[in-house]
C-alpha cells in the first residue's frame, strides 16, 4: 500500500471550492475513474462530503479532486480502513487520451510510477451507458490494479427497459461490482466494503490479458468483445422500442429553429426571474445594512471613543457601505446560480451546446467550446481551465481568449445597479440584453480572430453524448448553488476588503484643498487625483467622470469590487433607494448627465458595454497565463480593451444621434 | 449517387452516409472516413464497424440525433458525412416504408 499520495495537480476558481477535507497521513488513496458524466463528482461529493462542482453533461470535471471517505468501516486490518484519501479523477472514455484532462487521468492511472498509483480504482460506469463504460475497465483490468466496478444510474436505465444484473456483471468481468445511487446516497457501505476485501486482497494482477503481439487494432477489437459478452451476460431488455421522454423533449429542444428560439427563452427567463424575484429582498437586505448596521457600528464606536474618528468613517463608508451593497446581491446570485443548476442538473445545457454548435463552428471553435463559455457566465476563471477538455491546442487558445467576453455573475451585479438607477422598469430586460451583447461579442471576436490569426484553423466534429433529462434533485441543485455563492462570496469578501480598505487609503489621502489624512473631501484625494489622469482616456464615450473611471479601474482588479468602491467615491450612506434613485443613484444620475452633456442614456450603455469588454479581473489573467502563456494573455488584454474603448465611442456616438 | 438501393424500392438513392439516412431509418454502421485517433473515440462511444443506429431527430445546424441501443449522441453534419453504411448488407428498420427526407 502506497504512503505518498501522487502529485496532482488542482484548479483553482472562484466558484467551484470543493475541496474536502485532507485524509489522514498514510491512508490509502481511492482513485475514482470514468468515462464523463457517469457520476463520479456526484459520488465524491456523496463519499467524501466535499462540494464539488457537478452538472449532467460531458466535461464538468477538468481536474482532480482529493477529499477524505470516512467509510463507516470500524478500521483495522479486519474490519478495512475507517478512512480513506479519495481522488476524483477527469473523465475518459479510455486511457488513449485526445484531450489534456484524459490525459491527465493516463498518467496517473498509467504513467505514474507503480508506488505512486492509487491502491484502489473505483470504475464508476454507467447502467445506461454499460457497453461505453466498460471500454476504459477493460483498459484498467489489464493492469496490475485493484479494481471495483460501482454501477450508477440504474435507476435511468430501469425506465428506459433495460436491468443490469451486477451478480452477472462481476461473473463476465472478473471483478467485484456495487450498485450504486450516489444522487440519493445510497449503495455507500457496499462499496466501502468492497473496497476494504480489494485492499486486503494480495497483490493486484491483471484481470485480463493482452496479446503481446497485437496490434493496437487487434486491441482495441479484443476489448470490445471482452465488453459486448459482459454486457450481453449481465444485462437484459424489455424488448420495447420506446421513445423515452427525453426523445420527446429533444424533438423541441433540438429542433433546427425551435432549439435556438428555447435556448433564447430560458437564458431571458433565467434573468427575469432573478433579477425581478430578488428585487424586494434586496431592498431589505439594503435597508438592514444601511440602517441597523449602521447605526449599531456608529453605537460600538461611539461607546469606545471613536465616535467622530477617521476609523468609525472608515467603517461605515467604506466597509459597511461597500459590503453591505455586495452582500444585497446574494439573493439575486442565489437565485441565477440555483436556476443554472436546476437547467444543468437537468441535462438541458448538453442540448444548448447542440443547437449553438453552428455558431461554434462559424468561429472555428468546436462545439463542445460552448461548454466552457457557459460556465464563463458564472466565473471566467474555472471557464478557462475547463478548455482542458478541447484536444485541440489552437481551439483551447482561442477558446480562452473568448471566455472573458462572457459576462461573469460579478459583472451581473454592476448591471443591476446601474440598470436599476436608469432603466427602473426595464432592469431585467437591460440585464438580458446585456448577455445577449456578451453572446455577440464572442462570435463576433471569434470571427475577428477566426479570418485573421487562425485563418487554417479547422473545427473540430460535433460527436456529443446527449445524457437523459432526469428531474433536478433538491440537494444537488441546493449544494450547486451553496458551492457557488460561497465561492462567490470567498472570493468577493476577500477581494473587497483588500479594496475597500486600499480606496479608502487613497481617499484619506489629501493631495490638494486644506484636508488631513482621514478627514479630506474624496475629490481632493489621491483617488480621485489618480482617476482624473485617466479619465480624459474615456471623455470620447463620456463617461469621463473621476468616480466612473476610479470604479473601471478597480474593476480591472476585480469586477466584485466595481459596486463598493463606486458607492466609496460617493460615501453613500444609503445604497438601499438605488431603485427610487437613492443618494448614490442621484449623484451617479449627475454625473453621467454632466458628462454626457445631457446624453445620459447613449452613455450608460457605452459605459456597460465597456464593463462588459474589458478584462474581467487580474485571477482570470493569472488562469489565462496558466493556460495559455503570457504572449497570448497580453495579447487577450489589449483585444479586450480595444474591443471596449472602440465599442464604447462608436455606441455613444450613435446613441447621441439617435437619443 | 447512382447506386439504388432496392429497400427504398427505388424511390431514394442508396445512403452511403449516416447523412443520407432518413429520419426513423435503422442502418449498420461501416468504417468511419476519419483519422484512427477520431475513428478509436468513435468507436469507444460505440459508433464501430457493425453498430446498428437509428437516426432520430434533426438538429439546428443540419446534424442529427441519433440512438445507439439506449445512447442518445449527437451528431454534427460534417461527422455524419464521415460515418459510412455498411456495404452490402444495409439494414433498415421497415424497407417497405422507407421515408423521405
Amino acid at each position: 500500500m502506497t504512503e505518498r499520495a501522487p502529485p496532482i495537480p488542482t484548479v483553482q476558481s472562484c466558484h467551484s471550492g470543493g475541496g474536502g477535507v485532507a485524509a489522514a497521513e498514510g491512508a490509502a488513496v481511492v482513485a475514482l475513474a470514468g468515462a464523463p458524466n457517469v457520476g463520479k463528482s456526484t459520488l465524491f461529493n456523496a463519499l467524501s462530503g466535499a462540494r464539488r462542482d457537478v452538472g449532467n453533461w460531458p466535461g464538468t470535471t477538468v481536474a482532480v479532486g482529493r477529499g477524505a471517505w470516512r467509510t463507516g468501516l470500524a478500521g483495522g486490518p479486519e474490519h478495512g480502513p475507517a478512512e480513506v484519501e479519495l481522488v476524483d479523477l477527469p473523465g475518459a472514455y479510455s486511457l488513449d487520451p485526445l484531450s489534456p484532462d484524459e490525459a491527465l487521468t493516463r498518467a496517473l492511472l498509467l504513467d505514474a510510477p507503480p508506488d505512486q498509483r492509487p491502491d484502489v480504482v473505483v470504475a464508476v460506469v454507467s447502467a445506461v451507458h454499460l457497453a461505453r463504460s466498460l471500454y476504459l475497465v477493460a483498459q484498467l483490468a489489464e493492469l496490475p490494479q485493484r479494481l471495483v466496478v460501482a454501477v450508477t444510474m440504474s435507476d435511468v436505465a430501469a425506465r428506459r427497459g433495460v436491468s443490469v444484473d451486477p451478480e452477472a456483471l462481476s461473473c463476465a468481468l472478473g471483478l467485484p461490482v456495487v450498485l450504486l445511487d450516489p444522487r440519493k446516497r445510497a449503495g455507500s457501505a457496499a462499496l466501502a466494503d468492497r473496497v476494504a476485501q480489494t485492499l486486503r486482497a494480495p497483490s493486484p494482477a491483471p484481470v485480463r490479458s493482452v496479446d503481446p503481439a497485437a496490434d493496437d487494432l487487434d486491441a482495441a477489437d479484443d476489448r470490445f468483445a471482452w465488453v459486448a459478452a459482459a454486457v450481453a451476460a449481465a444485462t437484459s431488455r424489455d424488448g420495447v422500442d420506446r421513445r423515452t421522454w427525453s426523445d420527446r423533449i429533444d424533438r423541441w429542444v433540438t429542433a433546427p429553429v425551435l432549439g435556438p428560439l428555447i435556448f433564447l427563452a430560458a437564458m431571458w427567463g433565467v434573468f427575469q426571474v432573478t433579477t425581478r424575484v430578488a428585487a424586494p429582498l434586496q431592498e431589505a437586505l439594503g435597508s438592514f445594512f444601511s440602517g441597523p448596521v449602521s447605526r449599531a457600528a456608529v453605537s460600538a464606536l461611539g461607546w469606545v471613543g471613536l465616535g467622530d474618528s477617521w476609523v468609525a468613517r472608515f467603517v461605515t463608508d467604506g466597509l459597511i457601505a461597500g459590503v453591505g451593497l455586495l452582500l444585497t446581491f446574494v439573493p439575486l446570485m442565489a437565485l441565477m446560480f440555483l436556476l443554472l443548476a436546476l437547467l444543468e442538473d437537468s441535462g438541458y445545457l448538453a442540448r444548448a451546446a447542440v443547437v449553438t454548435n453552428r455558431t461554434m463552428r462559424r468561429i472555428g471553435l468546436p462545439g463542445r467550446a460552448f461548454l466552457p463559455l457557459v460556465v464563463g457566465f458564472g466565473c471566467n476563471v474555472p471557464a478557462i481551465s475547463a478548455t482542458h477538455i478541447l484536444p485541440n491546442a489552437r481551439h483551447r487558445v482561442l477558446t480562452a481568449l473568448l471566455v472573458p467576453f462572457t459576462s461573469c455573475s460579478a459583472r451581473l451585479t454592476v448591471y443591476v445597479l446601474v440598470a436599476s438607477i436608469f432603466f427602473p422598469d426595464n432592469t431585467g430586460n437591460v440585464v438580458f440584453a446585456m448577455y445577449l451583447v456578451s453572446i455577440a461579442l464572442v462570435v463576433l471576436v471569434g470571427l475577428g480572430l477566426r479570418r485573421t490569426l487562425w485563418r487554417a484553423l479547422g473545427a473540430e466534429a460535433l460527436v456529443l453524448d446527449l445524457p437523459p433529462y432526469q428531474r433536478p434533485t433538491v440537494r444537488l441543485s441546493a449544494t450547486v448553488t451553496w458551492v457557488r455563492l460561497r465561492g462567490f462570496l470567498r472570493t468577493a469578501g476577500g477581494i473587497i476588503v483588500a479594496a475597500v480598505s486600499v480606496v479608502w487609503l487613497l481617499q484619506a489621502v489629501p493631495v490638494q484643498g486644506g484636508g488631513t489624512f482621514g478627514d479630506t473631501p474624496v475629490q481632493d484625494s489621491l483617488y480621485a487625483a489618480s482617476a482624473r489622469v485617466i479619465a480624459p482616456a474615456f471623455t470620447p464615450a463620456r463617461f469621463g467622470d473621476w468616480h466612473a473611471t476610479s470604479a473601471l479601474i478597480v474593476g480591472f482588479v476585480a469586477k466584485e469590487a466595481v459596486i463598493s468602491s463606486w458607492s466609496q467615491t460617493y460615501a453613500a450612506q444609503d445604497p438601499t433607494d438605488l431603485r427610487q434613485a437613492g443618494a448614490l443613484g442621484a449623484a451617479v444620475k449627475a454625473d453621467f448627465a454632466r458628462s454626457s452633456d445631457g446624453h445620459s442614456a447613449a452613455a450608460v450603455w457605452a459605459f456597460l458595454v465597456f464593463l462588459l469588454a474589458y478584462t474581467p479581473c487580474v485571477a482570470t489573467l493569472a488562469a489565462q497565463r496558466r493556460e495559455i502563456g503570457w504572449r497570448w494573455t497580453w495579447f487577450g488584454v489589449g483585444v479586450q480593451l480595444s474591443v471596449a474603448w472602440l465599442l464604447a465611442v462608436a455606441i455613444f456616438q450613435v446613441g447621441r444621434v439617435i437619443t | 449517387m447512382t447506386l439504388i438501393w432496392s429497400g427504398y424500392a427505388g424511390r431514394v438513392a442508396r445512403p452511403q452516409t449516416l447523412a443520407d439516412v432518413p429520419l426513423g431509418e435503422q442502418v449498420t454502421l461501416g468504417a468511419p472516413d476519419v483519422d484512427p485517433s477520431w475513428a478509436r473515440r468513435l468507436a469507444e462511444l460505440g459508433l464501430r464497424p457493425g453498430a446498428v443506429v437509428t437516426v432520430l431527430l434533426r438538429t439546428a445546424g443540419g446534424g442529427r440525433v441519433i440512438g445507439l441501443t439506449e445512447d442518445r449522441i449527437a451528431l454534427d453534419r460534417w461527422t455524419l458525412r464521415r460515418l459510412l453504411l455498411a456495404k452490402g448488407e444495409p439494414t433498415v428498420s421497415d424497407p417497405g416504408a422507407g421515408s423521405s427526407p
